[in-house]
């Protein structure tokens, strides 16, 4: 064999190589890629099987054209990190198919190792973990392959490779706790293709049914204290000021805060929370009502919304402070607010029935509650409203009666408008699911949720929630409970079906599953948020010093430790005790230059240095015979061993 | 474009290192002898660790850093492991086999280890000569036998003896250079040329090629390895007395003397080939032949051991080829 070709084993743990990492990537991978991928390997096989020979070059150049210019059609809107990773799949699949020699073979399985680690740009899961921990198992393996020069048997190198590895995992765990973080060193694209769902920037009621009907996470919280109650748990994000008619917006956005505004009543004690955030694709940052205490680096806007500067493609985790309010307290009077007073033509007979009732009560307390009582007495919350035409308050309040949060939230900040009081929309998310293995509360995109916001002159911003008068279950019970009669709820989800979100065990085993999830969120994905405080609060305050000296002893120590575990196998001598004998005998004689040549009988070996060394022949020539005796007559008892090693020690111990 | 500038300074390096490094026939690998030093595939691994890093840095994605640290601790064992694999073998020269020029001379190394431990993938080469894979089960030891090519006659030492490892991962190469005090003789090539005059025997050339029947047998004696296998006692041998020779007694009319005179048209080292190749034959063909050359003469005799002998005096000649490394 020659030196740099490849045994037929490594070969084997190759193609492995290739296989396992790349599975990951396949739902996200244009159809094709697999396809090649299974042609290539497929050939290899059969030359490795010995039917067919390697392709010839115009074949391979012909494929890496054609490759070349598939990835470039199949992303041409710019597919960011997916197009990387078809881009090295591609090409390592093309290169097993002249994978003959070591180079070959190292180029492929260091692209396979970079390819495992990009599995985690698209999953994180613990089950994806575990996997990637397999394929870099597997690519190990088949390092080690590369420079095995003998034919061993298939499982063989796994073994051996799994017990040189097993000491790296605590060195891996030591060097994630310890090793700083840095920022990311240059802005990367994300794959568009990837984007999240999030609330919308605007909303013409119809748009929110979506979003109520996906099981996806918004986000998680973690409450440093008490959780509060479902009612009080209204997650700010985006309010929108204007309207046309039909759609709530934002024609300008409104001006950035440098600091909180200091009307805001304080008369409660803040409350601190930390948010993990899904990738959302948009810039809000849902907060509880009312932010308390502006975090560095975000952005606050003179409406209380809180946006980080660029879009949300990560996830990402904040800490906050807010008061559990439902008022904001602001200057100004009726003019500075004529930007929440604009209402465009049509809706009239809503228009009408506004200043109807206006005149009756002449109140904004009991205009309210008349409007709210309406509700309550005639409208039907549903997830399935009839679509609404031109004027869609009109044919709301008059004709359909029935929506949901988008609808009423709506219908009531119009009619506020109608008679004079400034009155906006807010998007958000309401309540959540609490998770009691780790008290923390799940929220996911079904909580979305519209309220209102209207302003007196007395208290400034009131939030009121129509949707509450209309179905009060919807507000005071978690959404998966109050709504799993309704058919279309979670229809796209059918893992997440209404039976499994029962109660019951196996409503306790979900729970825990998300427990688990959110602490891998939390210490494993998150790990860069917690480190620091995580750090010094075991190790105090950390220094450079302190930091090299946590590195290098458990480094020291698994190392020593590793040391003294192989120092320690002792195998167990596959000599027989006679041979041992003889062996010692020779290393003894081997000072005088009296070892046994190569291919010596022990007989002649015996006589040989029994001519030379007459002090001990007549034991030389005894252990000869003795040898023989063992070796040829069925002398070979525990008498004669030991007789011999008697021999062999008195022989030794003459000279 | 350099090796003619760095050339005088390499073989000048050469020189000195050999002269610090261990000689004898016994040596222990140790931490003052194993040198360790990544290869080119460790420094793209280390590349790629650093690709895997960026990534994971720039997306913020813990788990690909999990990654790399995962690939930097394999990389930090495998330095160990890598030399691990060196330490603690016991190396020992046992013997090198006489061969003819051009030949490849056979030397017999002992691999064994001072601990309990399996070695694998050691690899043992001379300076410049292909190396030869090995390894070792716990317990166990090897010997092996390592070829390196003899250009001139005369003393050959294999110089330098180097044992290198790769495994496990092929990351790190740990190496040492031994200087192993062992050499051996390259007999002249045997080159076929006329047989030369005898003195008044009847040795004419028709004679050489004929059986031996004629002779009186003496006796049997034990076989040598060399005997040949015409002069067995097969019939002992099918009785289970072993393998024993026929020794005949020999015709002192056969007797060549294998002269410096005797090719006088020829150069130096053309004659000891010649002189060579015609004892090469005359043992072949059981006759009996001396040696007589400036300062030496061999007594006429027969066998493997009278051979050896006729040829280390040509071997040993002084001349071109005379103690020549390669």
């Amino acid at each position: 064999m020659k030196h740099d070709q490849l045994a037929r084993t490594s070969l084997l743990w190759q193609l492995l190589a290739i296989v396992f990492p790349v599975l990951p990537h396949l739902s996200h991978l244009p159809i094709w890629v697999p396809f090649l991928l299974i042609f290539s390997i497929g050939w290899r096989s059969m030359v490795f099987l010995g039917r067919w020979s390697f392709p010839k070059w115009y074949v391979r150049a012909a494929l890496v054209l054609l490759s070349a210019i598939a990835v470039v059609v199949s992303y041409k809107s710019g597919g960011g990190i997916s197009s990387t990773v078809a881009l090295l799949v591609t090409g390592f699949g093309l290169k097993s198919l002249e994978m003959y020699k070591k180079r070959d073979a190292l180029v492929v399985i260091f692209v396979a190792y970079l390819v495992s680690a990009t599995a985690f740009l698209f999953n994180q899961s613990i089950l994806m973990a575990v996997y990637v921990f397999i394929a870099i198992l597997v690519c190990t393996t088949s390092l080690l392959t590369v420079n095995l020069r003998k034919e061993v048997k298939f499982s063989v190198p796994l073994r051996k490779t799994a017990l040189l590895v097993l000491p790296a995992i605590p060195l891996m765990l030591v060097l994630f706790i310890l090793v700083p973080r840095i920022g990311p060193l240059w802005q990367m694209g994300l794959d568009t293709s990837a984007a999240k769902t999030g609330l919308s920037e605007q909303m013409s009621p119809g748009d929110i049914t979506q979003l109520t009907r996906s099981a996806e996470i918004a986000f998680r919280v973690s409450f440093e204290g008490e959780v509060p109650e479902q009612e009080q748990l209204y997650w700010r994000a985006i309010v929108l000021n204007d309207f046309d008619g039909r759609t709530w917006y934002n024609d300008t956005l409104p001006s950035d805060l440098k600091a909180l505004p200091s009307g805001l009543n304080r008369t409660t004690t803040p409350i601190g929370y930390e948010l993990i955030l899904e990738a959302s694709d948009r810039k809000y940052i849902p907060v509880l009502e009312h932010l308390a205490q502006l975090p560095s680096g975000l952005k606050l806007s003179s409406d209380l919304t809180l946006s980080a500067p660029a879009k949300l493609r990560q996830r990402s985790q904040y800490n906050l402070q807010s008061y559990l309010v439902n008022q904001i307290q602001t200057g100004g009077n009726l003019l500075s607010h004529s930007r929440q007073l604009i209402l465009p033509e049509g809706n009239d007979k809503a228009k009408i029935l506004a200043r109807r009732w206006w005149q009756e009560t002449g109140d904004t307390d009991a205009y309210l509650n008349k409007l709210l009582q309406e509700f309550n007495r005639e409208f039907v919350y549903t997830l399935k409203p009839a679509r609404l035409g031109l004027n869609p308050i009109d044919q709301f309040l008059f004709q359909t009666q029935e929506g949901f949060c988008g609808h009423f939230s709506s219908a009531t900040a119009f009619m506020l408008r109608a008679v004079g009081i400034p009155a906006r929309v807010v998007t958000g998310y309401q309540g959540g699911e609490l998770n009691p293995f780790e008290n923390y509360l799940l929220v996911r995109q079904y909580d979305a949720h519209a309220w209102v916001e209207y302003w007196t002159e007395q208290s400034g911003w009131i939030r009121i929630d129509p949707t509450a008068y209309v179905a009060p279950e919807r507000i005071e019970q978690p959404s998966d409970e109050v709504l799993s009669n309704e058919e279309q709820f979670l229809a796209d989800n059918p893992f997440l079906s209404t039976a499994i979100l029962n109660k019951g065990w196996l409503s306790a085993i979900r729970l825990r599953m998300e427990a688990l999830n959110y602490g891998w969120q939390r210490w494993v994905l998150g790990y860069h948020h917690q480190q620091n405080s995580f750090l010094s609060e075991i190790f105090g305050q950390i220094t450079p010093l302190k930091l090299a000296l946590l590195l290098l002893i458990p480094f020291a120590v698994v190392i020593a430790a590793t040391t003294i575990m192989i120092l320690k196998t002792n195998v167990p001598s596959r000599l027989d005790p006679v041979d041992r004998a003889i062996m010692k005998l020779s290393d003894h004689l081997y000072k005088q230059g009296l070892q046994r040549k190569p291919g010596e009988t022990v007989q002649n070996y015996c006589k040989r240095v029994a001519d030379i060394r007459e002090e001990i022949a007549t034991l030389l020539l005894q252990i000869g015979g003795l040898y023989e005796q063992i070796r040829y007559a069925d002398g070979d008892t525990e008498e004669t061993q030991i007789r011999l090693k008697t021999l062999v020690k008195a022989c030794c111990k003459e000279f | 474009m350099f090796g003619s500038v760095t050339q005088p300074i390499t073989a000048a390096f050469q020189r000195w290192a050999s002269k610090r490094r261990p000689t004898g026939t016994q040596f222990e690998l140790n931490q003052k002898r194993i040198f360790i030093f990544p290869t080119a595939a460790g420094w793209a691994y280390l590349l790629l660790c650093i690709i895997v890093f960026l990534v994971g840095t720039n997306y913020q994605n813990n788990l690909i850093h999990a990654v790399v640290y995962f690939l930097i601790a394999i990389g930090v064992l495998c330095i160990h492991y890598t030399f691990l694999n060196l330490s603690g073998l016991r190396i020992s020269t046992l013997k090198g086999y006489n061969c003819y020029e051009g030949e490849l001379a056979e030397f017999s190394i002992k691999m064994s280890s001072v601990t309990n431990r399996s070695y694998y993938g050691v690899q043992l080469s001379w300076k410049g000569e292909e190396p030869f894979d090995s390894g070792l089960e716990g317990g166990e030891e090897a010997t092996l036998k390592l070829y390196a090519r003899s250009y001139k006659r005369g003393r050959l030492k294999p110089g330098s003896l180097l044992v290198e490892t790769r495994y496990p991962f092929g990351l790190l190469r740990a190496w040492s250079w031994l200087e192993p005090d062992v050499s051996v003789l390259v007999y002249p090539k045997p080159i076929k040329g006329r047989l030369p005059e005898f003195e008044g025997q009847e040795g004419e050339s028709e004679q050489l090629g004929k059986d031996r029947t004629g002779d009186d047998f003496s006796g049997l004696d034990e076989y040598q390895p060399g005997d040949s296998s015409r002069r067995i006692a097969w019939k002992h041998f099918a009785q289970g007395r072993g393998l024993l020779t026929k020794r005949y007694v020999g015709n002192t009319d056969k007797r060549f003397w294998l002269d410096w005179d005797g090719w006088p048209e020829l150069g130096l080292e053309k004659k000891l080939s010649v002189i060579c190749y015609w004892a090469q034959q005359l043992e072949h063909q059981d006759v009996e032949y001396g040696l007589r050359i400036p300062g030496t003469s061999i007594a006429p005799s027969a066998g493997p051991a009278h051979l050896e002998k006729v040829l280390i005096s040509l071997a040993n000649y002084p001349g071109t080829g005379q103690g020549i490394e390669p």
